[in-house]
């Protein structure tokens, strides 16, 4: 057995074992993302990274030491955790309006604990295919606006009207556009009114999205 | 002997930021209740929008009565347009604008209220009290209609998400939770002693169909005064109740032809004769303190009402009534009972289905002259009596809480000349 200290508190695990085992047996938590216990522990995603004897290192993949020191939570880690999951969203095609994920999602499970602000209120809503509220016609805001509401307007029928702000991505702006509301919409005449409820301020490129001048 | 006094302060355990002035020299007194919060301007951020959209912007006047707006602009709106109502779908409404009434006056008494007449250490007891019973009911808002506040379960005309009897039934179940406290407060407010005070204009409003505090579906709006009957229309309703500009404060007061009136929970009892407790009959008639006997009284009530209201909903086939989308143009007037008094929503719609005029007239702004008179009145009495400016300055606070204003609702446009 090796002994480690996690956030201070000791414990011992089996010669071998990854520090994001001796983590879990010191009963704290980091969060994790491509890791899939005994499958698959390549360490791409960079979203459980944690000091270990000062270093940072992503825990899943790192072996422990006897007298190891690992720390879980502090501001720098949050940080780099933060960009981690930042670069992974900025490449993702975020499409949560056609996705079978929904709530299932890791991604805005992760997003929601680490505070990134990436995925639209879709993700977190039930309705899908032609239950969409954008496929019964109605401008509904949810494919632009930020989640973390659990989606209640929509769950009751009422399209979104964007109270939590827009995702600040362009990619999804203009996903959302072009796969999502001109698909369903006759115009974007009622999305444009829809935006000026509650986001004074337009982004020129979410304007020009929305084909209402620059 | 006479002596001065004069009172500036900015009321706390109110809703909203206000000032309240009093001045008693020699034989006479003068008070005014301002507010200089900024603009607010509802009226005019409505214009140009679809129709649709308006009760949701409408709710957000206020957080605290959103179901009220919500439902003032719904009921106008679809007189505008056409639109008809389900029977059972007006009730829904009707009961969640209850629950928000219910849970405003308990909120009101025990956490503003009470602290005048209990004191500090009976304060807390109240307000442990007053949110227990909070919590159930915006829990059973929250199942008819899906948020707290800001309801978003239905739109013009129609049920978004569907309503069945077991969302009926925990409604009720969650009103039967918060009965015992409810009735809890609403007997402790009926017992306490209130100043002594003679109602220097007994003219109240109310909507006058018995045994409703709302009207179910959309018009005709009779309203009772201490004159008779009087039937509120889109024609006839500025002249009724008449909106005037005061330069000190940048919210509107009301005159009911040409006099101070006083709308709320007071002004209902006394309208409907109902649900008043023989121990207040008198004072209710005759002292403005007594609207807190009122909100107790009607608390209560509606509590029971609401129960059997919702058993008897989830006991047979909802009448929800088929949606159509109306046709567009027209006007329409929206008038409601809602925690504070009466509220009227008025628009006017263009062919294309967009908002051309918007108009709301709120409870505060119709009780605001008869609370200055009130204050006034309490003032040179008080000060006759040879109380200190402090002591008036406390008595004549509680009396603006009685009245419970809400200064978000009342400032909604500060245009000069309109």
């Amino acid at each position: 057995m090796v002994r480690v200290y996690v956030d201070g508190v000791e414990v011992d695990v089996p010669k071998g074992s990854t520090v994001l085992e001796a983590v879990a047996k010191a009963e704290r938590e980091v969060p994790t993302l491509c890791y899939l216990g005994g499958v698959f522990s390549e360490a791409t995603c960079r979203v459980c990274v944690v000091k270990a004897g000062g270093r940072v290192v992503p825990a899943c993949a790192y072996p422990v030491s006897e007298g190891l020191k690992v720390v879980t939570e502090d501001e720098e880690l949050a940080r780099l955790r933060r960009i981690s999951l930042e670069l992974i969203l900025a490449s993702h095609r975020v499409s949560c309006w056609n996705c079978f994920a929904k709530s299932s999602c890791r991604l805005l499970g992760v997003a929601r604990r680490l505070g990134v602000e990436g995925l639209p209120v879709c993700s977190e809503c039930p309705l899908y295919g032609s239950s969409c509220l954008v496929a019964r016609g109605e401008p509904c805001l949810g494919a632009l606006t930020v989640a973390g509401c659990g989606a209640t307007c929509p769950r009751s029928g009422s399209p979104c009207v964007g109270c939590r702000g827009y995702v600040s991505s362009e990619r999804v702006w203009g996903e959302a556009v072009a796969n999502h509301y001109r698909r369903y919409l006759k115009s974007l005449e009622d999305l444009r009114t829809a935006v000026e409820f509650f986001w004074t301020y337009l982004p020129p490129n979410l304007r020009r999205y929305l084909g209402g001048g620059p | 002997m006479s002596s001065v006094i004069r009172i500036s302060r900015e009321v706390s355990r109110v809703a909203g930021e206000s000032t309240l002035e009093v001045v008693v020299e020699g034989g006479s007194a003068r008070a005014t209740y301002s507010s200089t919060l900024s603009l607010r301007n509802f009226e005019r951020l409505v214009k140009g929008r679809r129709c649709s959209e308006v009760p949701y912007i409408a709710s957000r006047i206020c957080g605290v009565c959103s179901h009220a707006h919500f439902w003032a602009s719904s009921l106008a709106l679809e007189q505008a347009l056409g639109i008809e109502v389900g029977e059972d779908l007006a009730t829904i409404r009707d009961v969640c604008n209850r629950l928000q009434l219910i849970q405003n006056h308990v909120v009101h008494l025990g956490l503003l209220v009470l602290p005048d007449y209990v004191g500090r250490e009976g304060f807390e007891e109240y307000a442990r009290v007053a949110l227990a019973a909070n919590s159930p009911l915006l829990k059973a808002l929250n199942t008819l209609c899906g948020r707290l506040t800001n309801p978003v379960g239905y739109s013009l005309g129609k049920l978004l998400a569907p309503i069945e009897a077991r969302h009926l039934k925990t409604a009720a179940n969650y009103l039967r939770e918060a009965r015992s406290y409810v009735a809890k407060l609403s007997k402790a407010t009926l017992e306490l002693e209130l100043p002594e005070l003679e109602d220097p204009a007994p003219n109240y409003v109310a909507l006058s169909q018995v045994n409703a505090i709302t009207v179910p579906a959309g018009g005709p709006y009779y309203l009772t005064t201490p004159r008779g009957t009087v039937e509120l229309t889109e024609a006839n309703y500025r002249s009724v109740i008449q909106e005037v500009h005061v330069e000190y404060s940048s919210s509107r007061k009301c005159l009911l032809m040409g006099e101070p009136f006083f709308v709320g929970a007071r002004a209902r009892l006394l309208a409907t004769q109902s649900d008043i407790p023989a121990k207040v009959s008198k004072s209710l008639s005759t002292n403005p303190f007594s609207n807190i006997y009122a909100q107790a009284a009607e608390a209560l009530a509606t509590v029971d009402w609401a129960i059997e209201t919702l058993e008897e909903l989830s006991s047979r086939q909802l009448r929800l009534g088929s949606s159509n989308p109306g046709v567009p143009g027209g006007s329409g007037l929206g008038v409601v009972e809602v925690p504070r008094g009466l509220l009227v929503h008025y628009y006017r719609v263009n062919a294309d289905a967009r908002i051309k005029e918007a108009d709301i007239v709120t409870p505060t702004v119709m009780n605001t002259y008869h609370m200055e008179l009130s204050a006034a009145t309490l003032a040179r009495s008080l000060a006759s009596r040879g109380l200190s400016e402090g002591e008036v300055g406390k008595y004549v606070e509680a009396l603006v809480r009685a009245y419970d204003p809400c200064i978000p609702c009342a400032v909604h446009v500060i245009i000069r000349g309109e």
